[in-house]
């Protein structure tokens, strides 16, 4: 029970803070680039692979991993962004932007995670 | 009022990718989340698509349920974590075979969703519009 309000908290604020960033940056940039959820994404990715990889302990995890990050990122909107590439007719733009975000997510993960144990001085 | 509603939706959406998650179980595959968000993708496309082709509802509720529960209910964090830890662990043809799924399974869960609400707002119309003549 208390995990699952652990989770529930950290994938509240994280949801909140997805919503705000999304607006912020809508009001700033226009293109036809999923900017805010690739960025929302990838920095998500990031974050996640340092506290993977620094192994801190459970509540911790289920606040910030799964709750906080997991809120944080979205994968339905990135489809909903991607169906709507391809109905506009950017096709390659809509492959483009699901490859990228997908691999670029990945690298950041790798990146976070190598960095914590850098940080713990295990590599 | 907005950011409540995302708060709360988030909350709950957070919730019920934890008891999806643990319903399910763990395998080699991740078949948890792929479950859940592959259910995501096509909740939040047929809802969206309802909102924006005749069903009004406050900002309020939409982004409660859209930005707030089917946001955090998905996630791309922990999908991208799967797939390097799958790819870490030499399970190459899992881990791509897991992303490949992903992608496609997604895109075709919220081409689903989106073709059953655009399927339902014109019954509804044609429905509307045999009552109007008649």
């Amino acid at each position: 029970m208390v995990d699952l309000l652990l989770i529930g908290l950290g994938g509240s604020i994280g949801a909140v803070l997805r919503y705000t960033f999304t607006k912020k940056i809508g009001e700033r940039y226009q293109g036809d680039w999923p900017l805010a959820t690739f960025l929302i994404n990838i920095i998500g990715s990031f974050g996640i692979g340092l506290l993977y990889g620094f192994k801190l302990n459970q509540v911790i995890w289920l606040l910030l991993g799964t709750g906080f990050f997991g809120g944080f990122t979205t994968f339905s909107t990135y489809i909903y962004e991607a169906i709507f590439l391809m109905e506009e007719g950017l096709f390659w733009k809509n492959v483009n932007y699901l490859l990228t975000s997908i691999f670029t997510g990945v690298v950041f993960f790798a990146a976070g995670m190598w960095l914590a144990n850098f940080f713990k001085g295990g590599v | 009022m907005n950011y409540f509603a995302v708060a709360l939706g988030g909350f709950f959406g957070a919730i019920a990718r934890e008891i999806t998650g643990r319903a399910l179980g763990t395998s080699i595959f991740p078949v948890s989340t792929l479950a859940i968000n592959l259910s995501g993708s096509f909740l939040l496309l047929f809802f969206m698509t309802l909102f924006l082709e005749r069903i009004t509802v406050s900002d309020t509720v939409r982004l409660g349920l859209t930005s707030g529960f089917l946001g955090a209910y998905t996630t791309f964090s922990t999908m991208t974590k799967e797939i390097y830890l799958l790819l870490l662990q030499s399970k190459l043809l899992i881990g791509f075979a897991y992303l490949f799924l992903s992608l496609s399974g997604g895109f075709l869960s919220g081409i689903l969703g989106r073709a059953l609400a655009l399927y339902l707002v014109n019954l509804n119309f044609r429905k509307n519009t045999v009552k109007d003549e008649g």
